[in-house]
């Protein structure tokens, strides 16, 4: 009986991403004890890279900051010297991300997000991402889209001004993994939530030990409080 | 009694500490956990206050979104001073409100602790002052929309109060610093005051009932400080957005509108509040008349200082509480369609509660 009730409030209350009617896959870092998957991660940079630099900024990470994604300071050096800057000069390490290279007037005055911490400010964070990547349909029947416009499931209010960014082989992953539209979407939705929350995995560390630590400490006080009181009992 | 030399120590030296330290004094046995309450406050302010002099160091109020990425991003551990701060700041309003409504619940506002409930009410509006401009100093979307929003508020204003509210909102972010470094002392000074007026108007429990501080409630503040540290590592490693306004993760700017913009949960029922009357001065009225209202319950409450709290007392305390948390789960939820309905029938309880139902329900006991 309460069923029908408490399956949608749960999903709400785990800020499920709205009207996502195909199937999410798991990510690793979801979850109280999630923790990024650097594999996952370092292709959703590649995916990035191919499909996404050239309209979104990603304006808080340094090249450099891929370091925290298990790369060496030589891979991550490679990588920035293979990127040319504004100026034509090669990035380094220390460079920011290059910014979009495409201008507002190339988007109809709508500048594309910075995708910084878009997995923080959208409810489902990377679920919601992989949805939005993979929730292009054609529009159904009765629906009549805006100029420029395409059908997303996914999207809040169903039609979204950015064209399908992802197809099957848009990269090739140097781990041997096939590059569907699906297992791209995954990864870079894996690599935003990363780069919203580069620190995940240290603090869900941290956080556990923290808590087995005071956890046994409180116990330890707790004996010793008893102990105190025990001759005024 | 002895004490601990380490304590007499410092007892007979540091100025000001022997009026809030309580390791001198006697307590009737039985005491609660929450009476632990102030000791934890004092433990989380300095944690909040010590966390803030560190983000002093890289935040800069004329880039806050990306000083704080700098924190987060390039300086080791940085992430988690931050996290300290934010997550000690939800501790310790939520200690703050917790004291309170303990002693709401328990009547220790009565005679001669009026003064020093008064105090308590001083450090919740000072601490959530303080909060406010933390919240907008974060350069999110929420607290850039929360700050537009006061300053359409002041200039619906007249005279001196439209001058005084420009001078406060005007100068943007490196002012409003300022002023969020100030209330943060001013918090501090309010803390010590309320301790020290708690300290002297304490109770001495009958010779037979006593026990001294040291070792009894010391090993009880032991076990309430290990829950505390259970807690904010709970919030720290898996909450550290906790009761935040999702929006406040978009960098503000003046491109992306909020009509609803939302506040952090402990200030959301004063939000929820000022939000049920109409206007700038409607808004500031409610929060003002809700202040003088928590400063008089010591006078509203009609029962001998003597008598224990009734059990309908503390039902309709009970009852205050759960409206104020919806009060404030409503202030958490922008837009919400129920809200214009809602919140002004809550806040219409609150005032119920202070200026009706409690002088009628002790009333009866003052006869």
């Amino acid at each position: 009986m309460m069923r029908p009730f408490i399956l949608p409030l749960l999903a709400l209350l785990a800020g499920a991403a709205p009207a996502a009617a195909q199937t999410v896959p798991s990510f690793a870092s979801s979850g109280p004890l999630g923790h990024i998957d650097a594999a996952a991660a370092q292709r959703g940079f590649a995916v990035y890279e191919a499909s996404c630099a050239a309209c979104h900024s990603l304006s808080a990470l340094h090249y450099r900051d891929l370091e925290g994604l298990g790369l060496t300071s030589a891979q991550v050096a490679g990588i920035a010297s293979g990127i040319k800057l504004a100026d034509g000069t090669a990035a380094t390490p220390d460079s920011p991300f290059k910014p979009a290279t495409l201008p507002a007037s190339a988007f109809g005055g709508a500048l594309p997000p910075d995708l910084s911490s878009i997995a923080a400010q959208r409810p489902g964070g990377a679920a919601y991402i992989y949805a939005v990547l993979t929730g292009y349909t054609p529009a159904p029947a009765g629906i009549t889209l805006m100029p420029s416009h395409y059908y997303n499931s996914a999207y809040p209010g169903g039609q979204i001004a950015m064209p399908p960014p992802l197809h099957d082989g848009a990269v090739t992953y140097a781990d041997g993994t096939p590059s569907t539209t699906a297992q791209e979407a995954a990864d870079v939705a894996e690599f935003l939530t990363w780069a919203s929350d580069p620190t995940l995995t240290a603090r869900h560390e941290i956080g556990l030990r923290a808590l087995i630590f005071f956890g046994f400490l409180f116990v330890l006080a707790l004996v010793l409080k008893r102990q105190a009181w025990s001759n005024q009992s | 009694m002895t004490d601990h030399p380490a304590s007499s120590w410092a007892l007979s030296r540091i100025p000001g500490l022997g009026c809030v330290c309580p390791c001198r004094s006697t307590r009737a046995k039985g005491g609660s956990y929450l009476g632990a309450v102030p000791f934890l406050i004092a433990v989380t302010a300095l944690l909040v206050l010590a966390s803030g002099v560190v983000l002093l160091a890289t935040y800069n109020a004329r880039s806050p979104v990306a000083s704080l990425q700098i924190l987060s991003h390039a300086v080791p551990q940085g992430w988690l001073v931050r996290a300290y701060h934010a997550s000690g700041t939800t501790l310790l309003a939520g200690l703050v409100y917790l004291g309170l409504f303990h002693g709401l619940l328990t009547r220790a506002y009565r005679a001669p602790g009026e003064y020093a409930w008064m105090l308590g009410v001083k450090l919740l509006a000072v601490l959530l002052a303080a909060s406010w401009f933390g919240y907008v100093l974060s350069g999110g979307a929420g607290g850039y929309w929360s700050y537009q929003r006061a300053m359409m508020a002041a200039l619906q204003f007249h005279g001196a109060a439209r001058g005084l509210a420009l001078w406060v909102l005007s100068g943007g972010l490196p002012k409003l610093l300022v002023l969020h470094l100030l209330l943060a002392l001013s918090a501090g000074l309010a803390l010590w005051a309320w301790l020290a007026a708690r300290a002297k108007v304490r109770a001495t429990p009958p010779p037979g009932e006593a026990v001294p501080f040291y070792p009894y409630y010391a090993a009880q503040y032991l076990v309430a400080l290990c829950a505390l540290g259970f807690v904010g590592a709970l919030l720290i490693g898996f909450l550290p957005h906790l009761g935040m306004p999702a929006l406040n993760a978009v960098p503000g700017s003046g491109l992306s509108f909020a009509a609803n913009p939302g506040l952090p949960w402990y200030l959301a029922p004063l939000g929820a509040a000022a939000g049920s009357f109409h206007g700038a001065w409607g808004g500031i009225g409610a929060v003002i008349a809700l202040a003088v209202t928590l400063y008089a319950v010591p006078w509203l409450d009609l029962a001998p200082p003597e008598a224990p709290p009734s059990r309908l007392h503390q039902a309709l305390t009970w009852l205050l509480g759960a409206v104020v948390v919806a009060l404030g789960v409503d202030g958490t939820m922008p837009g919400c369609p129920l809200a214009p309905v809602l919140d002004p029938l809550l806040t219409l309880y609150v005032f119920l509660h202070f200026l009706v139902l409690l002088p009628l329900v002790t009333w009866g006991r003052a006869k």
